[in-house]
């Protein structure tokens, strides 16, 4: 048994991590891709959250007619229940799709008008509806927030107008909470939904990549230097930089599996949008995947030189899994986040990445974008050289320690 | 004969600390050496140096008659070594981590499959060969340890206190092959904590500290060293301090201790170290038991040689 087939043994031997890493991972991320650029296409026209409500107004005064009113422009009234607890419980107890059902039931207290009315010209706090929630918790909230709304616009129109009467009160609370935002729907642009779907699992396929690189190629490194047994192979005939090839090439063998098993799972996962791509533009991404590959081929070189076992291998890459796909904008998009994490995110390989994956499969391949994605492999490349040379001093230090 | 080991004036440093200090050492063909010292002294320093697994300040290492370097890779191949540690890959069975050291000696893979064979048979692991190292008990993973280091067949082998925590019958297996491995032509040398082991096995045996030989010899030539020449053990009843105080005085008496029921005497050596004993014990109205009386072991030599007190 050679020092390469040995080399291969140690991160063989540990199946379960390529499966979950690797396979497993990747698999979830043709899942997410799939799904994430579907919905995003489908999804044109803002709509507001309904709710079905129920007003129990036992003030019967202007505010709370006012208010009763608000309610049901703004959400679904439900009438025709009395003030009768079993009546009540039971529309909060309907399912949804049932007539006369409720989300939740406002009690409108006895006095609410003069309590709201007093309490805000003498500054102090306003007082608060009883609300009883059904099953839709969420709508019954969202519901419950805009009657404290229009309670807050209300007590702000008493207190700027002490004179006003209370029917003008409840006009000024009325017009006012009328106010809403405007809100636009903005559609990503990409070149097509394949591309689109391509560049999402390529994005999260980097996870899957980075994670199970660093963990077995750590292992294969961390075993075959680990102090006894090296100290036993130096004592034979074998250089010392015979033996390092080999368990480099071992490492190498083991990333170009796991991008090529990783990779093809996103390219059958979406052979149709391959099609539509076009394969010179996927290989184009792929090799901007394999480039990614080279950093957690460093990385699990380093952490074993730094004597780095299975668990810290595990941890570190699932860490920087996340962070680096994080960073990457796999998770969310890049323009979304804070201008520093923005920044931040040139200091890791998976921005480059993606972003030349993006031109790869979005854009007219000109020799512009042919020689930006060359420029951003170059990055990525040289992370890796950075990161190995690092390793590679560790390595030297331990060893003449 | 040319010597198969020669190093000379060997100095070791490790800043301030000498490791080897002068070291000088000569081992013939087919010889059993052993290697004895305490914790620190120096003992798997000068091994390390030998092998060119560390870099010496000073003197010269020669094996087989041509000086050793680290790139003597020609040398390296007729050396065996069984770490002190199991050195073995857990990820690997018992045979393939056979193969494996194997391989880095022997190319031919017909060759190396014999070969392994042989050294399975050897160890006795034949029960075992599907076996990963951590199913192992300790007996069998030190017997899978030497196994890696003489595959290949080696003339020289160096052995780093390979019975440590292993049962008796393993230890007693581990002696047998080394002593069979000599038998075949090879030539050992065997570092231990163990007397006995030393003292069974080894046809010469050289006791250093603080990186330097203080003796050397076969087992009786270091016996003859050292002032005790004999042992004397009585079993006594009641001793009263006066007959303790006579015997202590006695001008051939050494050393005495005495414990409940029992006087242990290192006497120089003496024909009438033991009447004189026994006349004084009696005078005092001693009464007494059993009386042995043994030549001194190499255990009573290495701590006569190195002292007594504590190491790390």
């Amino acid at each position: 048994m050679s020092t390469f087939k040995t080399a291969l043994r140690m991160a063989l031997a540990h199946p379960f991590y390529l499966l979950i890493y690797t396979v497993f991972i990747s698999l979830m991320g043709v899942f997410i891709a799939a799904s994430v650029s579907w919905n995003s296409s489908q999804l044109t026209e803002y709509e507001p959250y309904d709710a079905n409500v129920i007003v129990v107004d036992r003030d019967d005064s202007d505010l709370s007619h006012a208010l009763t009113k608000h309610l049901g422009s703004r959400f679904e009234l439900v009438t025709g229940v009395g003030d009768d607890t079993y009546d009540l419980a039971d529309a909060l107890s309907k399912s949804n799709s049932a007539k006369g059902s409720a989300d939740c039931v406002f009690f409108i207290p006895e006095g609410f008008e003069n309590d709201l009315v007093a309490a805000a010209r003498a500054g102090e706090a306003l007082p608060k509806l009883d609300v009883t929630y059904g099953a839709g918790t969420m709508a019954a909230a969202l519901s419950s927030a805009e009657a404290s709304r229009w309670i807050s616009l209300a007590g702000a129109a008493a207190a700027l107008e002490p004179a006003a009467s209370n029917g003008s009160v409840a006009k000024a609370a009325e017009h006012a909470a009328a106010k809403r935002a405007e809100v636009q729907i903005e559609q990503v642009k990409v070149g097509s939904t394949a591309a689109a779907m391509l560049k999402s699992y390529f994005n999260f396929g980097a996870y899957a990549i980075i994670s199970s690189v660093i963990v077995s190629v750590g292992l294969v490194f961390s075993g075959m230097n680990e102090p006894e047994r090296v100290r036993r192979m130096d004592a034979g005939p074998i250089s010392e930089r015979r033996r390092s090839l080999a368990v480099f090439a071992a490492a190498t063998v083991i990333t170009v599996c796991i991008w090529f098993v990783s990779s093809m799972m996103g390219v059958v996962g979406f052979a149709g949008a391959v099609a539509e791509v076009g394969v010179g533009r996927v290989c184009l991404a792929l090799a901007a995947t394999f480039a990614l590959a080279c950093t957690p081929l460093a990385v699990g070189f380093a952490l074993s030189s730094l004597g780095a076992r299975e668990e810290l291998l595990n941890g570190v890459g699932n860490l920087l899994g996340m962070l680096m796909t994080f960073l990457g904008g796999a998770w969310m998009p890049l323009s979304l986040m804070d201008p520093a994490v923005q920044t931040a995110a040139h200091f890791v390989p998976t921005y480059w990445v993606n972003d030349a994956i993006g031109k790869a499969l979005a854009a007219d391949l000109t020799s512009t974008v042919l020689g930006d994605i060359a420029c951003d492999l170059g990055v990525t490349v040289l992370f890796a050289a950075a990161i190995a040379a690092v390793g590679l001093a560790l390595a030297h230090n331990k060893s003449h320690a | 004969m040319t010597d198969i080991v020669h190093v000379e004036n060997l100095v070791k440093r490790y800043d301030d600390l000498i490791a080897l200090d002068h070291f000088n050492l000569s081992i013939a063909p087919g010889e059993i050496f052993g290697l004895l010292g305490p914790n620190g002294s120096g003992k798997t320093t000068s091994i390390n140096c030998i092998l060119q697994l560390l870099a010496y300040d000073k003197g010269t290492i020669e094996l087989f008659g041509e000086p050793m370097t680290p790139a003597r890779y020609d040398l390296k191949r007729r050396i065996g070594v069984v770490p002190q540690q199991v050195a073995v890959f857990d990820e690997l069975t018992v045979r393939e981590n056979i193969d494996y050291f194997c391989s880095l000696y022997v190319n031919d893979r017909k060759r190396r499959r014999a070969l392994v064979d042989e050294a399975i048979d050897f160890v006795g692991l034949g029960d075992f060969t599907k076996f990963r190292p951590g199913k192992l008990s300790g007996g069998l993973a030190r017997r899978l340890n030497i196994a890696c280091g003489i595959a290949h067949k080696p003339e020289l082998i160096f052995f780093d206190e390979p019975t440590v925590a292993v049962d008796p019958q393993s230890r007693n297996a581990i002696l047998e092959g080394i002593c069979r491995l000599r038998d075949e032509g090879a030539t050992v040398v065997y570092t231990s904590h163990y007397m006995e082991e030393v003292e069974q096995i080894c046809s010469r045996i050289m006791i250093m500290d603080g990186g330097r030989v203080l003796a050397q010899g076969t087992n009786d030539e270091l016996k003859r060293m050292i002032q005790m020449g004999e042992k004397i053990v009585i079993e006594v009843g009641e001793v009263p301090s006066a007959a303790l105080g006579a015997v202590a005085s006695l001008p051939h008496v050494l050393d005495l201790s005495a414990t409940a029921g029992q006087l242990t005497f290192s006497c120089e050596a003496s024909p009438h170290s033991l009447t004189d004993i026994l006349d004084a014990l009696r005078s005092h109205d001693v009464a007494l038991g059993r009386i042995y009386s043994e030549p001194p072991t190499l255990n009573d030599v290495f701590l006569e040689i190195t002292g007594r007190e504590l190491r790390d």
